[in-house]
């Protein structure tokens, strides 16, 4: 079984051996899988889930739940996911630039950037499990 | 940035367009290049008022003065050359990045019969005003023959895409209001000629999309904290706490200047 966390530190490893814009371009992808899945698992444990049905894609599923999280949700875990939802959606387009647009420049700055974002959305789902092992 | 429209070529303006040019840094009002420049526009305001106050509101915008600059320009706009004066009002907002505003004024300038459409229409597309240019399209194809070799596809894709989700040229300026104040915040202007570019980017999962970026001549740290303030006033400011359906945006690092100039 693999965590979050651990795509995470790969993500890390890649970029420190990248020489090349297919390695950012990996770097990239990794890290947004590691923020995808951790936002997705602080969303599946909300106690009260949102209702909000896109019409396609579990990408963009997520992050209309997170985006719109259910009113009955507490303050602060609402505050995470409208948080979460809205960093990841800002990810969600670096990424589709660097797995399916291969007439796009992808460099180094990119890479680095998409390490501090799955950072922090990391650290944000972590901060929202907590929170709602308190509420336990 | 944007350099000072050509309607005013004096020494003054060339000396803002050196700044423009040297740096995409927001200046300091009380700084002394400044202020040896605002005492040189003072001296101009007997022999040609709406010169000065567009000067000063320019050098305002590059600033981050935002109330002063507009304060400058509704001066300037109660004197003769309106149409000059509202195009130069424009760059300043563009270059201020207050984008709401700025579409307010780019609505006039877009309506092809004023003569500004060629000049504008890629900047104007730049600061959100996708349907208005793509509305306008057809007529000043008519009033501008060169322009049908213009590719325009991804305007037309833009132009559906925000059809199919209801998305306004008003949402996207909502975003990039947001944008250019923390721009003033962090006192980084836009880099290159463009406030932002636009790309459809078209997931095969997902409903596609406009992806608007803002080019900072800044570290990827300093970009990275921007977009989280992004992230944060998205959440706080905007109406439904997220970006409006069927598009993103964010800041991206640019090329420096020495380098793009080099180039």
């Amino acid at each position: 079984m693999v965590e979050p966390d651990g795509l995470l530190t790969q993500a890390i490893a890649l970029l420190a051996s990248a020489g090349n814009e297919l390695d950012y371009r990996n770097v990239i992808e990794r890290a947004y899988y590691s923020a995808y899945h951790a936002a997705s698992a602080f969303e599946e444990h909300l106690p009260f889930r949102s209702k909000a049905q896109p019409q396609k894609g579990t990408h963009e599923a997520l992050l209309q739940r997170l985006e719109r999280p259910d009113t009955q949700l507490d303050y602060g875990l609402k505050t995470i996911s409208k948080d979460v939802g809205t960093q990841l959606r800002m990810f969600k387009a670096i990424r589709e630039l660097a797995t399916y647009e291969l007439k796009e420049t992808i460099g180094i700055h990119q890479a680095e950037e998409a390490i501090l974002i799955a950072k922090d959305i990391l650290a944000e789902c972590n901060q929202g499990q907590r929170k709602l092992k308190t509420l336990k | 940035m944007i350099n000072l429209p050509q309607t005013i070529a004096t020494e003054t303006a060339d000396a803002i367009n050196a700044l423009i040019r040297e740096s995409d840094r927001f200046r300091d009002w009380n700084a002394p290049e400044i202020q040896t420049l605002v005492r040189k526009i003072e001296k101009l305001q007997k022999v040609d008022a709406r010169q000065s106050f567009v000067l000063l509101g320019s050098l305002a915008a590059i600033c981050g003065n935002v109330d002063d600059m507009s304060e400058n320009f509704n001066k300037a706009l109660h004197l003769p050359s309106v149409p000059e004066t509202t195009h130069e009002y424009w760059v300043a907002l563009a270059n201020a990045g207050v984008h709401g505003k700025a579409q307010e004024i780019g609505s006039w300038l877009l309506d092809p019969k004023r003569g500004f459409f060629p000049k504008v229409w890629q900047q104007a597309i730049g600061m959100g005003e996708v349907l208005e240019v793509w509305n306008r399209w057809s007529d000043a194809k008519k009033t501008y023959p060169d322009l049908s070799q213009v590719d325009f596809s991804t305007v037309e894709n833009a132009a559906a895409i925000m059809g199919a989700h209801g998305l306004s040229d008003q949402d996207i300026a909502s975003v990039l209001d947001l944008m250019g104040e923390i721009q003033r915040a962090h006192k980084i202007m836009f880099s290159g000629g463009l406030v932002s570019i636009l790309k459809v980017v078209r997931p095969p999962e997902d409903p596609p999309y406009l992806y608007f970026t803002i080019p900072l001549d800044a570290s990827v740290g300093e970009i990275h904290a921007m977009n989280r303030e992004l992230a944060r006033l998205v959440v706080e400011r905007l109406s439904k706490g997220a970006f409006p359906q069927g598009m993103t945006a964010s800041f991206v690092k640019a090329e420096p200047v020495a380098l793009r100039t080099a180039a």
